[in-house]
């Protein structure tokens, strides 16, 4: 395990940290919420909360190939992370607009969650775009065929990788969600009360928390989000990955949708719902029905499904809301 | 005919961070401006700078003509940035996956006609102000709800991203060229104070900052109707007097919350 730093704390005595953050939360919301737009003055912030206890292990599929649960999901995280990266790369120049967080649990330990940069990063908790640029583990390269204005053209291509596949240990999933809130509550505080987009966390998990009942998690889930700008509430998304049985429940509308599985009726509960500009995205990209409400979840969700459920929660192309707030710059 | 143009940055403090590109040759009778798109795409400042550089002297005929300016354009850009794309692993990855993207409106005078096309969310204006009447190129401002069409050297134009028309000119009569938020600035209060307000309220139904935006402008310009001469368009023609006018007038605009946040690129034609 590496060396990892608790929480940092602001350089305010806790008196007026805690006067800050009430302040912050006592904000009224905007009449419009989740339209803060995403600059450099105003970034917002992705947690990932990254299962890595041993039974992703077990084995699934991802485009054609099998592999353990661990390596797939490190794979589209991977992915998730270059598309941040991405959007903030600006001619020669990686723009602040997100701080980014990377947790594990599982992984190293029974007990608590970590972060997971490595290297020159290790101990630190919220990367910048352009820190997480610097902070891969290695460089892959790939080859692959690309096509210009209709032709191919073979390129090699290089692949950062921050995230190796781990499975080890039991599921402290609790430690990760309280460690997201103290990480979000910090974060708050160092945005002074600014309107901004308010933190997305997204719990990727294929098991049960080895450390809470039901109920010390969903207070863990509430006191999270409860956190707030003035353009939201914090939106916690979770995916139960596929032990490819039983059926795929992305977005649900209600829980009498999860039947009566106890396990993905707690992930619903757990679950933001979903704010209405991201409606048109879910439905499309999911080829749902177009509903009034969305719970940011989905149960038994093959790899694919978690590639697009990542789309909605990040600002990749395929999101064109998050776009539409990232792109005060069309 | 004689034109002025201004553009500034978004982001404070210096506002010289600018993806848009304009070109204005009077004698030629040519006029462009091109907003490069950040969303996606690398490079995207210099694309638009690129495009409005080799905007041709004869107006685009239709789609094939322009597919064909792009064919003959796009190698040039592509091999001088591929190298500097090339020594850094996102902006290689970046390059050859989104390319760079930008809307492009075009201007040319033949004669008596003004020949003008849109490829994406740009906006076109002909502005008779004897009469209070602006026809807008593309007025439906549910154009901005979704991402734009671009302008990409990676890709070949749809069909479905330009519009082209042709005005005639008469006397009194005023063009501009602007980039997408500032012309939505002036389609929104144009539908507000000439009481065509059933796309604005639609726009206003949105759960978005544009939404947001279109309902602002149904309650600001309330009991102003027929104003618009005096309180948008004279407003933006003085604004183009310098660059400081410029960022003041667009910064005021934010302040009111009328515009939302973008490079803003206004160019002004009138004989």
């Amino acid at each position: 395990m590496h060396d990892q730093s608790p929480v940092p704390s602001s350089a305010l005595p806790v008196a007026e940290w805690q006067q800050a953050l009430d302040t912050v939360l006592q904000t009224p919301l905007k009449a419009r919420p989740y339209s803060a737009q995403i600059m450099r003055q105003s970034p917002t912030a992705f947690l990932f909360l990254i299962d890595q206890s041993g039974s992703m292990d077990e084995r699934t599929t991802y485009r054609g190939r099998v592999l353990s649960k661990a390596a797939a999901v490190a794979q589209i995280v991977n992915q998730t992370l270059l598309e941040l990266v991405l959007r903030c790369q600006k001619g020669d120049e990686v723009r602040h607009y997100y701080d980014i967080a990377l947790i594990g649990y599982g992984g190293l330990n029974d007990e608590q969650a970590v972060s997971l940069w490595s290297g020159a990063m290790a101990g630190k908790f919220f990367l910048s775009p352009a820190e997480l640029a610097g902070a891969t583990i290695r460089v892959d390269e790939v080859t692959v065929e690309r096509s210009i204005r209709g032709r191919s053209m073979t390129v090699t291509e290089k692949r950062p990788v921050w995230l190796n596949a781990v499975h080890n240990y039991r599921t402290p999933m609790k430690s990760a969600i309280c460690l997201a809130e103290s990480l979000v509550r910090e974060w708050l505080v160092a945005q002074q009360g600014n309107d901004v987009y308010p933190p997305t966390v997204i719990n990727i998990t294929d098991g049960v928390a080895t450390d809470a009942t039901a109920d010390e998690l969903l207070a863990c889930c509430e006191r999270l989000k409860a956190l707030r700008s003035m353009d939201g509430n914090v939106l916690l998304m979770n995916i139960h990955v596929s032990d490819e049985r039983g059926k795929s429940i992305l977005f649900p509308a209600r829980a009498d949708d999860l039947g009566s599985d106890q396990y993905a009726r707690l992930l619903y509960d757990m679950s933001s719902e979903m704010p209405a500009p991201y409606h048109a995205d879910i439905a499309s990209l999911f080829g749902l029905d177009q509903r009034t409400s969305y719970v940011g979840m989905c149960s038994n969700a093959d790899m694919d499904a978690l590639v697009k459920f990542m789309n909605i929660g990040t600002p990749t192309q395929h999101n064109s809301s998050f776009i539409a707030n990232l792109s005060p710059e069309p | 005919m004689n034109s002025r143009w201004q553009s500034v940055g978004k982001e404070a403090p210096t506002y010289l961070d600018n993806e848009d590109a304009t070109r204005a040759d009077d004698r030629a009778g040519i006029w462009a401006v091109a907003d490069g798109a950040g969303g996606t795409g690398i490079f995207v400042g210099e694309w638009a700078q690129h495009l409005v550089r080799h905007v041709p002297a004869h107006p685009f005929a239709d789609l094939t003509a322009l597919s064909t300016w792009l064919d003959g354009h796009w190698k040039p850009f592509f091999d001088r940035y591929q190298p500097r794309a090339k020594a850094d692993p996102f902006i290689g990855y970046k390059f050859m996956y989104e390319g760079s993207g930008a809307t492009l409106a075009t201007l040319h005078q033949r004669d008596t006609q003004l020949y003008w096309l849109i490829y994406g969310d740009a906006v076109v204006v002909c502005y008779q102000s004897a009469t209070g009447e602006l026809q807008a190129a593309n007025a439906d401002l549910r154009q901005f709800e979704s991402a734009p069409y671009l302008l990409n050297w990676l890709d070949f134009p749809k069909a479905a991203g330009m519009q082209s028309g042709v005005w005639s000119h008469q006397p009194g009569q005023q063009y501009a060229l602007l980039t997408d938020t500032l012309g939505q600035y002036v389609l929104m209060a144009y539908a507000a104070l000439s009481g065509d307000t059933a796309s604005l309220a639609a726009v206003a139904q949105q759960p978005t900052a544009l939404g947001q935006r279109a309902q602002t402008h149904l309650t600001y310009w309330t009991d102003r109707t027929g104003q618009f001469d005096e309180l948008v368009w004279n407003p933006l023609r003085n604004a183009l007097s310098s660059t400081d006018a410029f960022l003041a007038y667009t910064q005021q605009l934010r302040r009111q919350q009328l515009l939302g946040v973008d490079d803003y690129t206004c160019l002004l034609i009138d004989a």
